[in-house]
């Protein structure tokens, strides 16, 4: 009995430990967790060449540009065509909901790994919208 | 005047008479006693009418051929209610039944117990329901799906009035033998042997009407089909229980694609006394695959592809504390469950198939007490929960839940009970759903 008590009260406590671990690898071979999933990882970048701009955050420069407003998820855009109000280090579309005339700016081809969603986002497939549409970065 | 008080045993009746000035210890005395023939009961006493069908049909003797047709007790219960959803967050509010009040036709169970001979027993547990009419699902973007069964009923002497199709859902299907209250063996279809309310489960018998999100999750099965052996031993006031099965495990279908079965177990230790205390532990472990057909045209004829689709390793172990003193019931549950995919085959997030659910460990837990005054029994619930992962309707947060029940005669009580959420999905963060639920409940 007292034995009996013993191994209960061992393995109670072991699932209280137990819960704080996670697994230390939450994610197949080419993803990344994310907020609660596991995505696509983006594919490796080609080496910058040497002329190209130091900056890489945001497509905004930090001296004379500093004024530009900075570019990034969920940046408020009306240009759904040629997206040229999300061009980005890391935003390349302007994603306009059907309906709406100011959409938010994201990032496409997160399936194949050319780009990853940032947390609180989430790679969807677009072609549900509009037929054809890429898979695509959106806010849920 | 002496009053006696009669219990049947195992092993036969006995009576004790208690003299009119019987003494609190004289009447502790008999409590324990009726509480340990109650025990040695319980596995025989699954069903009210079981000792009346075995009485019925008795034993064969030695050169007796099979002169009764077995007989099958039928009981049950019936719950109805009223009930309502509300919150604020528009995507939650359309993921539910009905955010509105709404009157609900709930459980209506019946159970087939069949006894052929005192060791042998088949039992059939059956809900009767309006489902699936009605239901909607929210599987994707773009309108959700409402099922409508309504069909013509063309047999009918008018020709054209409208019926409703519902469904009978099996909620257990299983074949027992047993050598005595120590040890039975179960096989079919079972419920998984896992702590305190999936072994209870019927509205009648459960304390509070909420289904620990464990069981909603499906983070542990319900049911399983397989093989259950299970048992008590009894030793003073002291009970010694024990499940091990052998079971498909979780499954996409009803059968399992892997030759590796599941494996589980529950232990449990109770103390009968003024205060009686069970102590129980259950464990699982198993893995699950998917696949998918696919019929092609190849060069030598037609052919089958058959791939896999998604596969996982699941751990899950628990623990549960119930406690009875007077009027009061203190349940609790701890659940953990380990989840590792295999490489490949993460299984793919259902509304989102572009990603897959991580391995993780799930962390469930809930704990309520209630207290009863004659009719009279309020409840204070509280649940918590954290999945590690963002995959379900509701993968973590706590609820609040204040209740009442009214246990109007021995076979009819109403329940009232209101919930508050605060939960993270899939859909939303920080989401506040609240919930009024209320159950007429009859068994008979």
């Amino acid at each position: 009995m007292k034995h009996a008590l013993q191994f209960m009260i061992q393995t109670a406590v072991a699932v209280v430990l137990s819960t704080g671990c996670q697994p230390d690898s939450q994610c197949d071979v080419g993803y990344l967790f994310n907020d609660g999933q596991c995505l696509r990882a983006p594919a490796p970048r080609p080496p910058a060449s040497p002329d190209a701009s130091a900056d890489d955050g945001g497509g905004v420069g930090d001296g004379a540009a500093s004024d530009v407003k900075k570019i990034t998820f969920g940046t408020p855009c009306t240009d759904g065509v040629n997206h040229s109000d999300c061009q980005s280090a890391t935003t390349t579309v302007c994603l306009i909901a059907p309906g709406d005339s100011v959409g938010q700016c994201s990032a496409v081809g997160c399936n194949t790994g050319v780009s990853t969603c940032p947390m609180g986002w989430s790679c969807f497939d677009l072609s549900l919208f509009q037929p054809g549409a890429p898979y695509g970065c959106v806010p849920f | 005047m002496a009053f006696g008080l009669v219990a049947g045993g195992g092993g036969g009746a006995f009576a004790q008479e208690i003299a009119p000035k019987a003494s609190v210890e004289d009447l502790r005395r008999v409590v324990k006693d009726l509480q340990r023939t109650v025990a040695d009961q319980a596995a025989l006493l699954d069903a009210s009418m079981a000792s009346q069908v075995e009485e019925q049909v008795g034993d064969l003797k030695q050169g007796e051929t099979e002169l009764h047709k077995s007989a099958v007790a039928v009981y049950g219960f019936m719950d109805m209610g009223l009930q309502r959803y509300s919150t604020d967050n528009r995507l939650v509010k359309g993921l539910v039944a009905s955010s509105e009040s709404t009157f609900v036709s709930g459980n209506t169970n019946l159970y087939f117990d069949a006894r052929p001979r005192p060791n042998w027993r088949a039992l059939l547990e059956t809900r009767l329901s309006l489902h699936p009419h009605g239901n909607t699902v929210v599987g994707g973007i773009g309108p959700a799906l409402k099922q409508d069964t309504s069909i013509i009923d063309y047999t009918s002497a008018s020709g054209r009035n409208i019926i409703r199709l519902g469904s009978v859902i099996i909620e257990r299907a299983v074949l027992e033998w047993q050598y005595d209250s120590r040890l039975t063996v179960q096989a079919g279809y079972f419920l998984t042997p896992w702590g305190i309310w999936n072994i209870d489960h019927g509205t009648p018998t459960l304390i509070s009407l909420i289904m620990p999100s464990f069981l909603l999750n499906e983070a542990i099965l319900r049911q399983q089909t397989g093989v259950n052996v299970f048992g008590r031993l009894t030793k003073e006031n002291w009970t010694f229980g024990y499940f091990a099965y052998v079971s498909n495990g979780r499954t996409a279908g009803q059968t399992d694609y892997t030759d590796a079965k599941s494996v589980g177990g529950r232990l449990t230790v109770s103390q009968y006394g003024p205060v009686t205390t069970t102590l129980g532990t259950s464990m699982f472990h198993g893995g699950t695959e998917d696949e998918r057909r696919t019929l092609r045209l190849a060069s030598t004829g037609l052919d089958i592809d058959i791939a896999p689709t998604y596969a996982f390793d699941e751990t899950s172990i628990g623990v549960d504390l119930s406690i009875d003193w007077r009027g009061l019931r203190v349940r609790t549950e701890g659940v953990a469950r380990a989840v590792n995919q295999k490489p490949g085959l993460y299984r793919p997030v259902q509304i989102n198939p572009a990603a897959t659910e991580p391995n993780r460990t799930e962390l469930y837990v809930y704990g309520l007490a209630a207290y009863r005054w004659n009719w009279f029994e309020p409840l204070l619930y509280a649940e918590y929960i954290d999945a590690h992962k963002r995959t379900d309707l509701i993968d973590k947060g706590y609820g609040l839940s204040v209740g009442v029940n009214l246990h109007l005669s021995q076979v009819s009580q109403i329940r009232l009970q209101g919930v508050r959420t605060k939960l993270d999905s899939v859909y939303a963060k920080d989401v506040q759903l609240d919930l009024f639920m209320s159950r007429y409940v009859v068994s008979f």
